[in-house]
């Protein structure tokens, strides 16, 4: 039974976690639907223009209804569009910011987790460097530095993301150097750069995968909050955090403009967390039926 | 044999009833996963001061039937008859279950640290264990200390934490907990294959010493036919989830009938004849 | 010359001492390594394989220290001196094809091409008796004995002189146990080899080596040849360790109750555990000596072999 599952493609196991999570299953769902919006917004946007620069002051503000399913904003731009090119906005800073610190942080982790010694002290003291910043005030203080724009939000995000890819990597590495099949090629004299390919990097990926997968929403939820402090995007980039601070006065009134994207940001952060720790659970062998 | 042997236990340790009764007694027990017979036993009992055991490879069905006899099978169809200290296992609530399990019939795996909460002091952990049963006090800390000498224990390993004990001591408080709790029936599953054979002769000895002196009855399931002959007085030998050979475990040593058992016994390595 | 050997070696792990000024020579006829958890025998088998450098004494291969070994020479202990862990799952990297791990060692030091590597690679899955085809499996999908048995074929793929078998055979079932014993006493033979064998089991040293080493926290207290050692043993540690296998037929083994008492920091490290121990284990540690064909460390080895201590 385990020996089944375990012979399944990446994509056949999502599949069963899918089946056998529920929760998970609905993440899943909805990170599908908004990298469908995301990649798709060109097409299926009602007004694809308003995704961008355009203005139309004679519709701002316009109440939820048949025209404008969202309603408009202060300068008569289809909130529904918004959000569906915000997705572009959040996923693209998403994946980014995670590519960079995930290799950066499984690179050096790796190496430090392999070599050991002083090495691995270097490494690690790096990174407790970085992690003795309180994350948020660091990449807010890069954000103020830089020019706000969506790149500079990658930068301070990715910034105090990747120290955690390290440690994570460094501790499962560490241990997986410990293993028998890493000994015996340690003893054919296989060199040290083939072993850490072809034999540690390789079986210390797991963990990494599902601190990714629960990452995907802190780092839209931190893009967001940098954006909306005014460090990040900016107009007439269409990105959920500059949406809600933008509406964020007219909640009164017109609550639409500030509501939706907010909607937008918690169902995605929300979608990565319950597929993080349904992968978590799937994948931990303690929990693994026998 | 149990009944004239000479008790070494304080008069708070009851002794089970010196009755006759079959403290397990199984009849055509069949364990299937969907239309597939994983484990089959047509009969099995274990009766006070006997110990029983079942011995097999990995994949026999014997940790299966284990399961089974205590009620702790989930997803896979049970039929037959199984009865545990007088209760009828496979009709039972699951609250009589836990109950039987808890006092009467308990169970000792293969690694009993892991399921020794990390956090709690041995002591604590058998008081707490007592207390659920109505025993407290000076009687619940006399009945801790008189169950620990009797695993060949001393008594300061109450006080250790669960990390700070080694494999073999884990596995002997596992089994001194059961019998604080007054059980009748050790159920055990590998409970030596971890440690090093000098521990393992020890929690042997140990077993075999409550057997003969307290009449505890033993159903025992272990891969090892050397280790199972210095202590069952029964043997069923499964091969492919059935029992291909069954009888007293002298007769089974000296004169196996089953072209598997010979194979078994053949197989276990030999020490050079010593006199000792 | 011996093969390999160990001289006054101690190890430790970070600051832990774990082995302390052991001296053995590794020669042919096999040479086992026994001992409980914890005596120090798998750190000491790292040790000799180059995977821990000591902390003070000498490995030697041949008559080279390893730690003064040019690559070159390095290259040729590594393929001399092969490893068997105890958990064929563990020696075999979970997502690589057997044949792509038995495949890796033939190509680490040699050219070889496709064709070549893949017929080699047939070859040595016979001589461990398994069906060329389990190459294409992973190690998950074959059972604990093929995998020992493939993790065997690996060791095997470099053409070594000594292999290291650290409790090669105790996470198996009886039989399968009993047939992997079979298979290295016949690969002895067949590839001309010598055996490293670390176990706590002294049955299955008697069937693999005809010299022995008692390793109790990380000292040497008794060696020799394995059938003097387990027929009239000389160390009480060594008498305990052979009366705890159980055997069909034979009387029950014996418990001390004394089995966990700790390593004592003065004096004899075994006198805690030990029957005989007298007043003088106490004050003074027991240097090995030589006794009736084996080298022990015991003041009252004399008496141990004269019967003291036995049932």
């Amino acid at each position: 039974m385990t020996a089944l599952a375990l012979r399944r493609t990446p994509l056949r196991r999502l599949g069963d976690l899918a089946r056998a999570d529920v929760l998970a299953a609905v993440g899943l769902a909805i990170l599908l639907l908004v990298v469908l919006a995301a990649l798709l917004a060109p097409w299926i946007a009602p007004y694809p223009d308003d995704g961008g620069a355009a203005t139309h002051p004679a519709e701002a503000l316009l109440a939820p209804g048949t025209a404008h399913w969202f309603g408009t904003d202060q300068v008569g731009r289809d909130v529904l569009s918004r959000v569906l090119y915000g997705a572009r906005t959040s996923l693209f800073i998403a994946a980014a910011v995670l590519a960079v610190s995930a290799f950066a942080g499984v690179a050096l982790g790796v190496v430090a987790g392999y070599a050991g010694g002083w090495a691995r002290d270097v490494i690690m003291r790096i990174t407790d460097v970085f992690l003795a910043f309180p994350a948020l005030l660091l990449s807010l203080a890069l954000a103020v530095v830089l020019q706000p724009s969506v790149t500079t939000v990658i930068v301070a995000i990715a910034v105090t993301w990747w120290p955690w890819y390290a440690r994570l990597t460094a501790s499962v590495a560490a241990s997986v150097a410990n293993r028998g099949f890493v000994d015996s090629a340690r003893c054919l004299g296989v060199p040290a750069p083939v072993i850490v390919f072809r034999h540690v990097l390789p079986n210390s990926l797991t963990p990494v995968l599902v601190q990714l997968s629960l990452d995907g929403g802190g780092v839209i939820l931190t893009a967001a909050a940098l954006s909306y402090l005014g460090l990040g995007a900016h107009e007439p980039t269409a990105e959920w955090g500059l949406m809600v601070e933008q509406g964020q006065t007219l909640f009164t009134t017109d609550w639409w403009v500030v509501t939706f994207p907010g909607l937008a940001i918690l169902v995605t952060a929300f979608a990565f967390n319950v597929l993080g720790e349904g992968l978590r659970a799937a994948l931990d062998p303690h929990r693994r039926p026998r | 044999m149990s009944s004239h042997a000479p008790r070494t236990f304080g008069d708070d340790l009851q002794p089970p009833q010196a009755a006759a009764m079959t403290l397990i007694k199984v009849r055509d027990l069949v364990v299937r996963i969907g239309d597939r017979v994983i484990s089959s036993i047509p009969v099995l009992d274990v009766d006070p001061g006997q110990c029983v055991a079942i011995v097999g490879e990995s994949g026999s069905g014997k940790t299966t039937a284990l399961m089974a006899t205590l009620g702790l099978l989930d997803g896979a169809e049970v039929t037959g008859e199984v009865e545990v200290c007088g209760t009828d296992v496979i009709n039972a609530s699951e609250s009589r279950l836990r109950e039987i399990r808890g006092a009467r019939a308990a169970l000792v795996m293969q690694s009993p640290r892991a399921s020794l909460t990390p956090t709690m002091r041995l002591g604590t952990l058998m008081r707490r264990a007592l207390a659920r049963h109505g025993v407290k006090g000076d009687q619940a800390a006399r009945r801790a200390e008189e169950a620990v000498a009797a695993v060949l224990l001393d008594r300061k390993i109450l006080r250790r934490y669960p990390h700070e004990v080694s494999g073999g001591q884990a596995q002997r408080f596992a089994v001194a907990l059961a019998i604080a709790l007054g059980a009748d029936v050790i159920v055990a599953d590998e409970p030596t294959s971890a440690l090093d054979v000098t521990v393992q002769a020890e929690v042997v000895g140990v077993l075999r010493r409550l057997r003969d002196e307290r009449g505890l009855a033993l159903l025992l399931v272990s891969h090892d036919l050397a280790l199972v002959s210095t202590i069952a007085d029964h043997v069923l030998v499964m091969r492919d989830g059935t029992v291909v050979e069954t009888g007293p475990a002298a007769e089974v040593f000296a004169r196996p009938r089953a072209p598997y058992t010979r194979e078994l016994i053949a197989a276990v390595p030999e020490l050079p004849e010593v006199g000792r | 010359m011996s093969l390999l050997s160990a001289e006054e070696v101690s190890l430790a792990y970070g600051r832990t001492p774990v082995v302390h000024e052991v001296s053995l020579a590794v020669e042919e006829g096999g040479v086992g390594l026994v001992g409980e958890s914890g005596s120090g025998k798998t750190t000491l088998a790292r040790a000799l394989l180059g995977l821990l450098p000591p902390r003070s004494g000498r490995i030697l291969y041949g008559s080279r220290d390893l730690s003064a070994m040019r690559r070159g020479e390095l290259a040729e202990f590594r393929g001399a001196v092969q490893p068997v862990f105890q958990d064929g799952s563990e020696a075999l990297n979970p997502r690589m094809r057997v044949g792509s791990s038995i495949a890796e060692a033939l190509t680490t030091h040699h050219r070889l091409d496709r064709a070549a590597r893949r017929a080699r690679v047939a070859e040595l899955l016979e001589d461990v008796g398994l069906h060329p085809e389990l190459a294409a499996r992973r190690p998950h999908e074959i059972s604990g004995g093929q995998r020992q048995r493939a993790a065997i074929a690996r060791a095997l793929a470099v053409e070594p002189r000594l292999l290291v078998l650290d409790e090669p055979t105790s996470a198996l079932d009886v039989t399968v146990q009993a047939r992997v014993l079979d298979l290295l006493k016949t690969l002895r033979t067949g590839h001309g080899l010598t055996y490293l064998l670390i176990t706590h089991n002294l049955a299955v040293v008697h069937r693999l080596c005809r010299t022995s080493h008692v390793l109790f926290a990380g000292r040497v207290v008794e060696s020799g040849p394995t059938r003097e050692l387990l027929i009239r043993p000389a160390h009480p540690y060594t008498l305990a360790l052979r009366d705890a296998v159980p055997r069909i037929g034979g009387p029950p083994p014996r418990s001390t109750g004394r089995t966990e008492a700790a390593p004592a920091e003065d004096g004899c490290a075994f006198r805690l555990r030990c029957p005989l121990a007298v007043d003088r284990c106490r004050k003074e540690a027991p240097s090995p000596r030589l006794l009736d064909g084996r080298r022990v460390a015991c003041h009252r080895g004399e008496e141990v072999l004269a019967g003291a201590g036995r049932q």
